[in-house]
């Protein structure tokens, strides 16, 4: 069998639950990748080889003894590197952290756990999962497989360059202001922020309490709804967690657009920002292919994107220095550059701005459900360019934000990124779908109609 | 901004910040401008009757 690592889940887990792919071949093919390339990616800060060995030979022992667990065993994954798993350090990429081990495994880590995946280790991310890219830390940070001169997007980088790669199939990160949705959108993948409450975010290093959430990287839609499936469900650990229903989210994916009525939210990439022309076509394009396939695409507005970062960059602010204020105060040059420079402002945010905010969100979300009594989905943007060069301080402080993620955040519905093709320089583009709050099942519904239309998961990375 | 001027430095004393030094003046002095950029950024839409996104509840029933 070749190209094991380029394998999706759905792929790899019907081929284990038949007996036709040993779980202990999966894995040693894709420790064998990273050993290869992962030096070029600097993905992994830790890469638990030992472990993913026998776990994977626990695995094959469980499914030849007839107790196949379901489509994520067998299955070898990622933790960006602010989830807990037991025994291990979770350092957050970052120097006040290096030696912080952790006691339990993170809720999300323990289902993936008791679902019979393959732990291959812990992810590089910007610090904090907020400062970043950045040079000045005990690890480097991760790099763009698709040009490994550019940045991979943040926070969760680690876990977006490797996935892309085929150094794993699918990988945890977390998404606060939407850094789940920017590697995905940097390195043509899948990636979801979910409602936020879906997933739990017990044992996870928080950034902001009220905006943080857990979402999975893969390199197709349907890979990204079996991860989902997994990890999400009610935890009494975590006081945000929602009483949801547990739902099968793969379970209506084929079912199609047609019949749906679907947003197109252009102002944010046409007069709220200004889009690289290519990303703009391709979410116009991507707009087209959803009206070929039988939905009624729509013009419609939301509040402007500076009014949703405005609230977002407050409440996530003013939550994180109550985090930092302490290590910010007695620590300040253990942080790299980044990290501080982006935390600071919330020293200085009054109490009055932080509850402002809060009271906007409320709006903010009231008018989006509004809107979504008469869609089924919106698409946008997601970023508003390709990756720039890594080393570029000036273009990455200007780019990272100019986009369209944090309105989902703030407002708290779920949002999925899928590819939408490619730039003249071969860089991924991406288009961003939106549904109602604990509707991923119509989003990831949407964004496999088009993924299977258009097939940009197909292209890989030149990294072989 | 080796040397911050008094502003900067006392702006950073009234938040505890004591230790800054070398290159974090002029970090802080970025952290002012974005924090005004944001609490500036915000609408200004808001009647008396808005409630905050989250609230206190007594218990799971409330």
């Amino acid at each position: 069998m070749t190209d094991l690592h380029y394998l999706s889940i759905s792929e790899a887990g019907a081929l284990i639950a038949k007996g036709d792919l040993s779980p202990v071949e999966y894995v040693e093919a894709l420790l064998a990748r990273i050993e290869k390339i992962d030096p070029t990616l600097d993905a992994f800060l830790v890469v638990a080889g030992e472990q993913a060995r026998a776990d994977a030979k626990a695995a094959e022992a469980q499914i030849s003894g007839g107790n196949y667990r379901g489509p994520m065993h067998g299955i070898p994954y990622g933790l960006k590197d602010i989830i807990d798993y037991a025994g291990l350090k979770t350092t957050a990429h970052s120097k006040l952290l290096q030696d912080n081990v952790a006691e339990i495994d993170a809720t999300t880590t323990a289902k993936l756990k008791a679902a019979g995946g393959i732990f291959m280790g812990k992810m590089a991310t910007h610090e904090f999962a907020i400062g970043g890219p950045s040079f000045d830390l005990p690890w480097p940070p991760a790099r763009n497989p698709w040009n490994t001169d550019r940045h991979p997007g943040g926070s969760s980088s680690g876990s977006g360059a490797a996935v892309a790669a085929g150094l794993l199939p699918g990988a945890l990160g977390s998404d606060t202001g939407g850094s789940v949705r920017h590697p995905a959108s940097i390195c043509s993948l899948a990636g979801i922020k979910p409602t936020y409450g879906r997933v739990s975010r017990a044992g996870v290093v928080p950034l902001s309490f009220s905006l943080d959430n857990v979402g999975p990287l893969t390199r197709t839609v349907a890979d990204n709804a079996i991860m989902l499936t997994t990890i999400s469900g009610h935890d009494p650990r975590d006081p945000a967690s929602a009483r949801a229903d547990a739902v099968d989210f793969t379970a209506d994916l084929d079912k199609g657009v047609k019949g749906m009525r679907i947003g197109l939210v252009r102002h944010f990439y046409t007069e709220d920002l200004d889009a690289q022309p290519e990303m703009s076509a391709s979410v116009d394009g991507a707009a087209e292919i959803l009206r070929d396939l039988g939905a009624t695409v729509e013009e419609v507005s939301m509040a402007p994107l500076c009014e949703y970062a405005a609230v977002n960059r407050v409440i996530l602010l003013s939550e994180a220095y109550a985090i930092h204020e302490k290590w910010l105060q007695e620590r300040p040059g253990d942080y790299a550059h980044f990290t501080r420079e982006r935390l600071m402002p919330g020293a200085f945010i009054r109490a009055t701005h932080y509850v402002q905010a809060m009271r906007h969100r409320e709006k903010m979300k009231n008018k989006f459900a509004e809107m979504m009594r008469t869609y089924d989905a919106v698409i946008t943007t997601s970023s508003m360019q390709v990756a720039c060069r890594i080393d570029d301080e000036p273009e990455v402080e200007r780019t990272y934000s100019r986009q369209s993620r944090t309105p989902f955040n703030v407002i708290g519905n779920p949002a999925l990124v899928v590819p939408s093709g490619f730039d003249g320089e071969n860089m991924p583009l991406s288009v961003q779908i939106a549904g109602r709050a604990f509707d991923e099942a119509t989003v990831y519904r949407v964004g496999h109609a088009y993924e299977q239309a258009t097939k940009f998961y197909e292209q890989h990375p030149p990294v072989d | 901004m080796s040397n911050p001027n008094d502003a900067l430095k006392a702006e950073a004393e009234a938040v505890g910040l004591h230790k800054l030094e070398g290159r974090h003046w002029d970090e802080l002095q970025k952290a002012l401008d974005a924090k005004q950029k944001h609490t500036r950024g915000m609408p200004d839409n808001l009647t008396i009757w808005d409630e905050p996104a989250h609230v206190y509840r007594a218990g799971d029933e409330a």
